[in-house]
Parts: C-alpha cells; sequence; structure tokens
C-alpha cells in the first residue's frame, strides 16, 4: 500500500504540477482553477438564463431535467473519448513507463497507480467543468443545500465511469494504433474514409435546412422537435436520465425530491458497474500489462532502417526539412489538429447557411455577420492551442534551440510556420464562405479579412511567446502529453476575451456606421494590425532574452 | 480541442441562431424597410438572344412566345420596383412542375413528361403559367403567360 502510495503521489505531482511545497504557488494555482470553474458556471447560468427567456425549452420558465440530461451525455461522451485515448498514451506509451518498469514493484502496481491518477486528473477536470455546469443549474432553479452536496459526491462517483470505461476501451485502441502505424496505407485511408465521412455528414445536413425559415412563424414546429428530442432522453435514453436524477434529484410538481427510488437505485447500479469494470480490466491487463508497456519501448521495434544519402540543404531549407519531419511523426498531435482545420470551414459553412435560410432584416444579417466573425476567431484560435506546447513538446531536446549555428530567431519561426499557414488557408476559405453569404463590398470584406488574419497569426506569436515565458519541456520529456499546461489554460482564456472584445467591437462599429461599413473595416483591419504587432514585439523580445547572448547577436 | 471549449463553442453556436432568429427580425435603429411595389417581366433570355415580355391587360401579367426546341432552356429577367426596395429577391414558383421547373436563379428547364408531350406532335402550342413573388413580406406577384410553340413532328433540331 506505501508502495502504491508513493507511485501514486510521484505520479500525481508531476501530472497535475501542483507545487505543494510552494503555497504561494499552491494558492495562485487552486485560485487560478477556481476561477476557471466560475468562467464555465458563469456560462452555463447565461445559456439556462437565455434558454428562459425564450422559453425555448419549456414555456413555464425552466430548464426541464431532460436538458440536463442531454448536457450530461455530451459531458460523459466526450470524456470517454478523451479518457480512452489518454489512458491509451499514459498507460502503455507515456515515457515515464521506462523508468517505472524499473523499481522493485509488480506491474498491477503501476497500472493501478496510473488508474488512480487519471481518475483524480478526471475528478479534478469534473470539478472545474463539469460540476459548475451542474452547481449553475442548482442557482438557477434556486435548488436547496442538499443538491450541492448530493451534486458533489455524485460526481465524485461519476468520474470513474469514464476513466474504466477508457481503460477498457484503451486495451483494444493499443493494438488499433500500433496495427495502424505499421501499415500506413491502411491508416491514410482510414482517414481519408472519414474525412469524406465528415464531409457528406456535412453535405446531407446543409441539404436538410430549408430554404427560407421564420424562426418566430416556426417557433410551435421547432418546439414540437424539441419536446420529442428532450422526450427521447428522459424515457428512450433513461439510464442517462437516472444519472441526472441521481446527481440533481427528482422532479416533483414544482421542486426536486431527493428521496427517491429512481437516484438511490442508480447510485447502486453504478457502484456495482464500477466495481465490475474495474475487475475485468485488471484481471485482464493483470498478466500483460509490463509486456504491452514495453512493445513500445525502442529495443521492441523491429523496423529495418534504410539508409539514405545525406542530403545538404540551406541552412533555412533545413530547418524548415526538420520541421516537416517533425511534424510528419507526431502523428497523433498533427491529426487532432488538422481535423479541427477540416471541421472549421464546414462549421461556418453550417452557420452562414443557417443564417441564410432564417427570415430576418437588416439588423438580423448585421447580428449573422458578427457571429460568423466571433465563430470564425474562435473556432481558429481554439484549434491552435497546440501552439502553446510548440517548444516545449521537443522536451530537454529543446536545448539544442540555442546551439545552432544561426540566430535562434529561424529555427524558432519555422516550427510557427505550419500553424501560420494553416491558420491563413483555414482563414481565407471561411472569410470566402463568409463573403458568399454576407455579399458585402470586396474593399470591406478584404479589410475585414485581413484584420481576422493579423490577429489570428497575432494570437498564434502570443501562444509561442507564453510557451517561451513559461517552459514546460520536463513534463514534455516525463509525461508526453498527459499533464495540465498552463499555458494552455491563458492562451484559452485570453483568445477568448480577445475574440469577444473583436466581436463586440464589430458589432458596434457595423451599427454604427450601417451603410458605410468601409470605416468599421478600417478600424477593424487596424485593431487586428495593432494585436499583430504587439504579440511579435512580445515574441521577438522573449525570443532575444531567452536564445541570444552577446555573441550570438553579432552572428 | 479541448472538452471546455468543444462545449463553449456548441452552447455559443445555439446561442447565436436563436438570438440572431429571434431579435434578428427586430428593425435597427434608423432603419426603414422599402417594399416591393411591383415585380416587371422583362424578357426571356434564350443563349445570347432575348425575347422582350408583353404587358397584358390583366393585371400584373405579362406574356411571351418561344419556340421549342430540344433541351430548350432560358432565363426569366425581370426587374423590382422601385429601385431601392430593401429586399430584392424574387421567389419563382412554376404553374405546373410536371413540366417545367424554375431555378432560384429564374432559369427555366422542362421535364421529360413534357419534352415527350411536345415532341410527339398531339399539340402546336401550350402556354406555361410562372409566377414571380417577392420575399420582403408583402409577396407582391408577377405572373409571366410563356406560350411554347412546337416544330412540326419530325422536325426538332438536336
Amino acid at each position: 500500500m506505501k508502495e502504491l502510495k508513493a507511485l501514486v503521489l510521484m505520479q500525481f505531482k508531476d501530472k497535475i504540477n501542483w507545487k505543494y511545497t510552494n503555497k504561494k504557488a499552491l494558492f495562485t494555482k487552486v485560485l487560478f482553477e477556481l476561477l476557471k470553474a466560475i468562467i464555465v458556471g458563469g456560462i452555463a447560468y447565461v445559456f439556462y438564463f437565455i434558454c428562459t427567456l425564450f422559453s425555448i425549452f419549456s414555456m413555464y420558465n425552466k430548464i426541464p431535467l431532460s436538458v440536463m440530461t442531454i448536457i450530461l451525455t455530451f459531458i460523459l461522451f466526450i470524456s470517454v473519448i478523451s479518457c480512452t485515448s489518454g489512458l491509451m498514451n499514459s498507460l502503455y506509451t507515456a515515457d515515464d513507463n521506462k523508468v517505472l518498469i524499473t523499481f522493485p514493484l509488480s506491474g498491477n502496481k503501476i497500472f493501478l497507480s496510473k488508474i488512480i491518477v487519471f481518475l483524480f486528473n478526471e475528478l479534478k477536470r469534473n470539478f472545474t467543468f463539469s460540476l459548475p455546469i451542474f452547481l449553475a443549474y442548482g442557482v438557477f432553479t434556486g435548488l436547496s443545500f442538499v443538491f450541492y452536496l448530493r451534486a458533489f459526491i455524485a460526481f465524485i462517483v461519476l468520474s470513474a465511469l469514464p476513466v474504466l470505461i477508457g481503460a477498457l476501451l484503451s486495451i483494444p485502441l493499443f493494438y488499433i494504433v500500433r496495427f495502424l502505424n505499421r501499415f500506413y496505407i491502411i491508416k491514410y485511408f482510414l482517414i481519408l474514409a472519414l474525412i469524406g465521412f465528415l464531409f457528406y455528414g456535412a453535405i446531407v445536413l446543409i441539404n436538410m435546412i430549408p430554404e427560407e425559415f421564420n424562426m418566430i412563424y416556426a417557433w410551435p414546429t421547432i418546439y414540437r422537435v424539441i419536446q420529442e428530442v428532450l422526450n427521447y432522453f428522459q424515457f428512450t435514453l433513461f439510464p442517462l436520465y437516472f444519472l441526472t436524477i441521481m446527481i440533481i434529484g427528482k422532479p416533483e410538481s414544482l421542486s426536486f425530491t431527493y428521496i427517491n427510488l429512481e437516484g438511490w437505485a442508480t447510485f447502486g447500479i453504478l457502484i456495482g458497474i464500477l466495481i465490475i469494470l474495474f475487475l475485468v480490466i485488471y484481471y485482464g491487463v493483470k498478466k500483460y500489462y509490463i509486456r504491452m508497456t514495453s512493445l513500445t519501448f525502442e529495443y521492441a521495434k523491429k523496423e529495418t532502417i534504410k539508409e539514405k544519402k545525406n542530403k545538404v540543404y540551406s541552412k533555412r531549407a533545413t530547418f524548415f526539412h526538420k520541421e516537416f519531419i517533425d511534424i510528419s511523426r507526431s502523428g497523433n498531435y498533427i491529426s487532432s489538429f488538422l481535423s479541427a482545420y477540416i471541421i472549421i470551414p464546414i462549421i461556418i459553412l453550417l452557420l452562414t447557411r443557417i443564417f441564410s435560410a432564417l427570415v430576418i432584416r437588416y439588423y438580423g444579417s448585421m447580428l449573422s455577420w458578427v457571429f460568423t466573425i466571433m465563430f470564425i476567431l474562435l473556432s481558429i484560435l481554439s484549434a491552435n492551442i497546440g501552439i502553446t506546447s510548440i517548444f516545449s513538446r521537443e522536451g530537454r531536446a529543446a536545448i539544442m534551440n540555442r546551439t545552432l549555428p544561426t540566430k535562434p530567431i529561424f529555427p524558432l519561426l519555422n516550427k510557427l510556420i505550419i500553424f501560420i499557414v494553416l491558420s491563413i488557408v483555414v482563414a481565407i476559405s471561411s472569410l470566402v464562405i463568409f463573403q458568399l453569404y454576407a455579399n458585402l463590398d470586396y474593399g470591406v470584406i478584404t479589410l475585414i479579412g485581413l484584420g481576422i488574419i493579423f490577429l489570428i497569426v497575432g494570437m498564434i506569436f502570443f501562444g509561442a511567446f507564453l510557451d517561451l515565458k513559461n517552459p514546460q519541456n520536463d513534463q514534455y520529456a516525463t509525461n508526453g502529453g498527459d499533464f495540465v499546461n498552463p499555458n494552455e489554460i491563458s492562451y484559452v482564456v485570453v483568445s477568448f476575451i480577445v475574440s469577444l472584445i473583436y466581436t463586440f467591437y464589430s458589432y458596434i462599429l457595423l451599427n454604427e456606421n450601417s451603410g458605410n461599413f468601409i470605416v468599421a473595416a478600417i478600424k477593424l483591419f487596424l485593431i487586428g494590425l495593432l494585436v499583430l504587432l504587439v504579440c511579435l514585439s512580445l515574441f521577438i523580445k522573449y525570443v532575444k532574452a531567452f536564445y541570444f547572448d552577446s555573441t550570438e547577436g553579432k552572428r | 480541442m479541448k472538452k471546455p471549449i468543444i462545449f463553449i463553442l456548441s452552447i455559443l453556436f445555439v446561442l447565436s441562431i436563436v438570438i440572431t432568429g429571434i431579435l434578428g427580425v427586430k428593425m435597427g435603429a434608423g432603419e426603414t424597410i422599402t417594399y416591393v411595389d411591383k415585380i416587371q417581366c422583362t424578357d426571356l433570355i434564350v443563349g445570347s438572344d432575348s425575347i422582350a415580355a408583353e404587358e397584358t391587360d390583366v393585371l400584373n401579367t405579362y406574356k411571351s412566345t418561344i419556340d421549342y426546341k430540344h433541351d430548350l432552356k432560358f432565363a426569366l429577367k425581370y426587374l423590382v420596383l422601385p429601385d431601392n426596395a430593401t429586399y430584392k429577391e424574387v421567389k419563382f414558383l412554376s404553374g405546373n412542375e410536371k413540366w417545367f421547373n424554375i431555378s432560384k436563379f429564374g432559369i427555366v428547364s422542362f421535364t421529360e413528361t413534357f419534352a415527350k408531350i411536345a415532341e410527339n406532335g398531339s399539340f402546336k402550342r401550350l402556354t406555361l403559367n410562372a409566377t414571380l413573388r417577392s420575399t420582403d413580406g408583402h409577396a407582391i406577384e408577377a405572373f409571366y403567360k410563356i406560350t411554347v410553340i412546337f416544330p412540326p413532328k419530325g422536325q426538332f433540331s438536336l
């Protein structure tokens, strides 16, 4: 037991990144997490408020419990996906396995410790994300203190469900990934098939949108469809509805009851399912864990290395070539952000198609333009989250950047090129879709588009600056990507704030200058340019501070 | 993308549609809507040729005559009055969808059923009714009667 505790604490410290010996750092960290939870809860509260204001889910000015079932389903679905891929990395491919298996411990203990650490991580994520959404519901509905206690306990138990499902699914996924990594043709074929399926799905969805759609006139039909969906979640997907009752309580006339058969029976069944899942995984993997882990080690690889003649490139081409090779080798990392880039124009197309179907007046058109600008910005900036670990991902090899026989800015900038190019391509394609819908003057759309592109590129430099300022190389060297990167949180918060301010300001400008958008477009262009210049100067300043010394500067 | 980001973007996606759909029907500050008074059919465009439309004695009704060819397609041209109408888009409605369809750009194309009728020689001419309707909510309409003249059987140009 002592060994397990030591193992858990050791990994916990690394993954959660809590410097618990430093009280000030711990306090700042807790405060930051609390702030994150308050922001999520606040957004959820605004969502409930707007839905009630427009009577979207109920005519009785309330949010039905089945809405929370939909939210819970969504949370659990995404959690299972992230836990499956996260656990596959943490259990079988993480770099710390190489050290952990050398300890005088059985494989079971390492396996258990990894599951416990992941469970704590999931618990932390749920307390800062899922729980605030439900707490906001409690505050909005005016539930008693019993709800808060109940929700807290329910989420402790519920957090184990995606972790254990993920642990179970990670076993076949591990072998599938290994198989696909060996047979690249099948892997690329599957990726292409997935992209094709995605496009097909998007086209089917877009074709389903009626040509003309007056939301106010069509509201009775929409409301009926919403009620059918809510009923589906309440009656057909009743286990999930019962899970919601377990968290919140059972609605009885105008209040909620907390002692009911559905809630407590669900709690008991959930505990039973968790125990069965745990036993299946534990006894299933027990014998094979060390063998599975060691399959990813360098010596176990049977690939034959083809010798290639060394080709001499120019200095700049060398760095570009090196980045290209790095990216093509980091399959999971690149595919996750490439897929985000493919999805963005489809989402924008879907959004503009819905807007063009809505029967709206001039004010509505302006709102739709502003919302489209907001979505282009938010989605591209969110997809670029990987920029905050672009240098740290190199782990301890990043020190090599200081020894390269050139100004450090070139290899560092080369790392950003893929993000900049892809972001510009996605931004342009999204802007073309936007222009096809909005039909603005070419000068206006060009200026707004340039403003958006400058802002996105500026934020790429800002993300890179965060990584330079607060490097996480040790974390990536030890844990791979399986830890909470504080730079990612800072980048996301700043990106959302910048996007929302830019959107709000574009609303004010377009509203003030209705009919003469060129003035508004020039101002938006200048704001984008300003953000780019500020972020670029921050980036260059930090590159100079961390990489240049007096001799390098003269090179 | 991270779980909270996907969640927040999904909420914003739904809210932006709901807000635009509900608040978007409100008039903006200082905005005045100029509604369509009249839709005037001007001509039919067949390739590079133009066939002028005649106004009939019946209110808002126009007519034109066109010679039938195999795979014939032509465009309906019109004017929306007044010039400064806020919503100038027009919706086209076919009088008989079994015979002919009109695209949202006003391109008329015939169905196979109509081609069979045209080419079996049982009719010398047929009149098609097309309706042009404004989309500003006032549903101002113009009616276009297009008479299609069929050549004698066996003289179809392909």
